[in-house]
């Protein structure tokens, strides 16, 4: 009778270690979880903003080449206007042609 | 001692409860009662509401080239305090921009704490600016409208005030399809003014404005420029136009008018010369009218071009005699002759086989006297009396161009008429809009029939030889048949009579005569040479004609 007694208080002394064990062990593992949870989520947003300026730095970037392309187009306009070759041919001297000669087809297949 | 720590205690909770109590009542009055406005407040420093500025539509030639355009300019603003030296960015500044250092000294010292030094830069200046790197100076970008052949097309294309409205022209008529919708934008920003990735956003996208395609030929549109530049100055005319028109639908090739105006700098233009005298100025036509005279009279049947009449010089219709320019008799003459020589005897002996009730209607169906509807701002009707108001002498004069007005543009239409077989286009200047939906294009409206073809056939070889053998002998061209009249038409004055010695000269006509491909009218106001002035419109004419003809892709029909 007295030797059992140890045993029933070794009976009892077991489940409640291992409770507070694997209770630890699930909080532990909970909090590890919501944290890892939280870094993943901030790592998230952290990367979606750094993409999001990303965007728009590269919108930026469109815009700009969008407006020298446009600049250019104008230049290009302008330096193909008649108007202004006109200009530039009379400053270096060169007349309008006054008598155009043009050549008609027939008379040159009937000398073939 | 313990009663009085006991006192000190319970002071000390008292206070502690009151302090925590007030606390507590505060911070539930901001959080609770006053939330709302703490909020709108946190929004209204984050939040920007834009609106977003559609892009202006582009302006194109038939061929595509660009005639304007939007383009975003960069303009250079400065925040002061944090320029370190005002003397020596003024000094840099002033050399760039073109401009006395002192100026922008003054402005960088006025205290303001942001203020533009110069908009809409040229790029290249704005290149060179930048790269002095001096602190405290920035760029934003504003739209400004280009027209890259600076006045080419000035009185067709019309120009955009500074508050983005177009007017005059083609930036007028289609101001509505060429500015488009704005749109909004709302985001939350960072202090770096970056949209905040996580933020309110809200977007509505603008609508560009359509871009517009043009009937208008650059090169034919700067060939009439140059020549009525030339003549305008030759001749020291108050003002001239020309009109050239694709007879076959009635597209307009080129449209000009002498004063002109430079379109991105119209604060320093003069009023009067933004004034389109190709549309919105009328003028007696004179002798040009004869041959819409002779179309009707013989579309009528009331003569044939070898009808026959004896010139004495002038013609008496209602008690009143009408003489032939310089009084001159030309005997026998036939109907045609009447177009060779000009003679206004002659066109009031047709008019009078015709009756002034049918010439008031032919005068009406070539479509004198009312808008031709052109698709561009601010057109002039000219006027045509009722017939009811008409005196029997007015038969007569309006026979040859008297007693009623016209536009350039008008009788560029009439005269197409003549030129295609005998149908009235409506003028057009509008090939083509292309907006999200895709490719619009004009359809060219037939306006009616107002002579028969035979009708019209007759009126090409009786102008043809006006030009080969009668008055507009100096419009012929080399390689080119030409079908034309001359016209030299007084001044009404204010006090219903006509101004002594100043004339209004003009040629109208077409080429090639038998497959005409354009149709001009070349006007010009109070020519210094007076009865003269016809020479140097004709002139014109064959400055540009070839050319013209060449871009039109025209066959040569004749030889030298």
């Amino acid at each position: 009778m007295i030797a059992a007694r140890p045993r029933t208080r070794q009976r009892a002394s077991r489940p409640r270690t291992s409770w507070e064990i694997r209770s630890f062990a699930v909080a532990t593992a909970v909090i590890a979880g919501v944290f890892t949870l939280a870094l993943l989520y901030l790592s998230q947003i952290t990367s979606l903003s750094a993409g999001d300026y990303e965007v728009q730095r590269l919108q930026a970037e469109r815009d700009e080449l969008r407006r020298q392309n446009s600049l250019l187009e104008v230049q290009l306009a302008r330096l193909d206007s008649p108007a202004r070759i006109e200009t530039l041919a009379a400053r270096l001297g060169l007349v309008r042609v006054s008598n155009v000669q043009l050549l008609f087809p027939e008379p040159l297949q009937a000398k073939r | 001692m313990q009663a009085v720590s006991a006192t000190r205690l319970r002071v000390l909770f008292i206070i502690f409860a009151l302090l925590s109590t007030t606390l507590a009542g505060k911070m539930a009055y901001w959080q609770a009662i006053k939330r709302p406005e703490l909020l709108s407040m946190a929004i209204d420093q984050v939040r920007s509401d834009l609106v977003v500025a559609a892009q202006r539509g582009v302006i194109r030639d038939r061929n595509g080239a660009i005639l304007a355009t939007t383009v975003g300019l960069r303009s250079l603003y400065a925040i002061p305090a944090q320029i370190p030296d005002h003397a020596a960015a003024a000094a840099l500044l002033g050399v760039l921009l073109g401009r006395d250092p002192s100026s922008i000294r003054q402005r960088l010292d006025s205290g303001a704490e942001w203020l533009y030094l110069h908009r809409r830069l040229p790029e290249e200046t704005a290149v060179a600016i930048e790269a002095l790197h001096i602190p405290g100076l920035g760029f934003q970008t504003e739209p400004k409208r280009l027209y890259p052949s600076d006045t080419v097309g000035a009185h067709v294309l019309g120009f955009v005030n500074d508050e983005g409205n177009g007017q005059y022209g083609v930036e007028g008529a289609y101001d509505e399809i060429l500015r488009g919708s704005p749109g909004r934008l709302v985001v939350e920003r960072d202090p770096a003014n970056r949209a905040l990735p996580v933020g309110l956003r809200e977007a509505q996208p603008p609508r560009n404005g359509a871009d517009l395609t043009l009937t208008v030929d650059l090169g034919i549109q700067t060939a009439c420029e140059r020549e009525l530049r030339m003549a305008v100055e030759k001749e020291k005319a108050t003002g001239g136009s020309i009109v050239v028109l694709d007879p076959r639908d009635g597209a307009v090739l080129a449209l000009c008018s002498a004063p002109s105006f430079d379109p991105s700098a119209v604060a320093i233009a003069d009023l009067e010369s933004l004034r389109d005298r190709a549309v919105s100025w009328t003028y007696e036509p004179g002798s040009t009218m004869k041959a819409l005279t002779l179309a009707a009279a013989i579309d009528q049947k009331a003569v044939t071009p070898a009808t026959t009449y004896n010139d004495v010089g002038y013609a008496i219709i209602g008690g009143r005699r009408l003489n032939n320019a310089l009084g001159r008799a030309y005997g026998p003459t036939t109907v045609t002759q009447v177009l060779e020589r000009s003679a206004n005897a002659g066109a009031v002996f047709v008019a009078g086989r015709l009756g002034a009730e049918q010439l008031y209607r032919y005068i009406n169906a070539f479509g004198l006297g009312q808008a031709t509807g052109v698709d561009l701002a601010a057109e002039a009707t000219g006027q045509v009396r009722p017939l009811a108001e008409w005196y029997p002498v007015d038969l007569g004069t309006a026979a040859f161009g008297q007693g009623l007005s016209v536009t350039p543009l008008q009788l560029a239409t009439a005269y197409a008429a003549i030129a295609n077989g005998g149908i009235l286009y409506r003028p057009y200047v509008v090939a083509s809009r292309r907006d999200a939906d895709g490719e619009h294009r004009t359809a060219p409206v037939a306006v009616r029939r107002v002579i028969s073809v035979e009708t019209a056939a007759v009126m090409r070889a009786m102008l043809t030889s006006t030009v080969d053998n009668g008055i507009a002998k100096n419009a012929s061209l080399p390689w080119f048949s030409v079908a034309g009249k001359t016209g030299t038409a007084q001044i009404p004055d204010a006090a219903g009579s006509y101004e002594s010695d100043e004339y209004v000269s003009s040629f109208a006509g077409f080429a090639p005569a038998d497959d005409p491909k354009i149709v001009t009218v070349i006007v010009l106001e109070r020519p210094q040479s007076r009865l003269l002035g016809t020479l140097t419109a004709m002139a014109a004419f064959r400055g540009f004609a070839q050319d013209a003809l060449r871009y039109a892709r025209a066959q040569p029909d004749r030889r030298p």
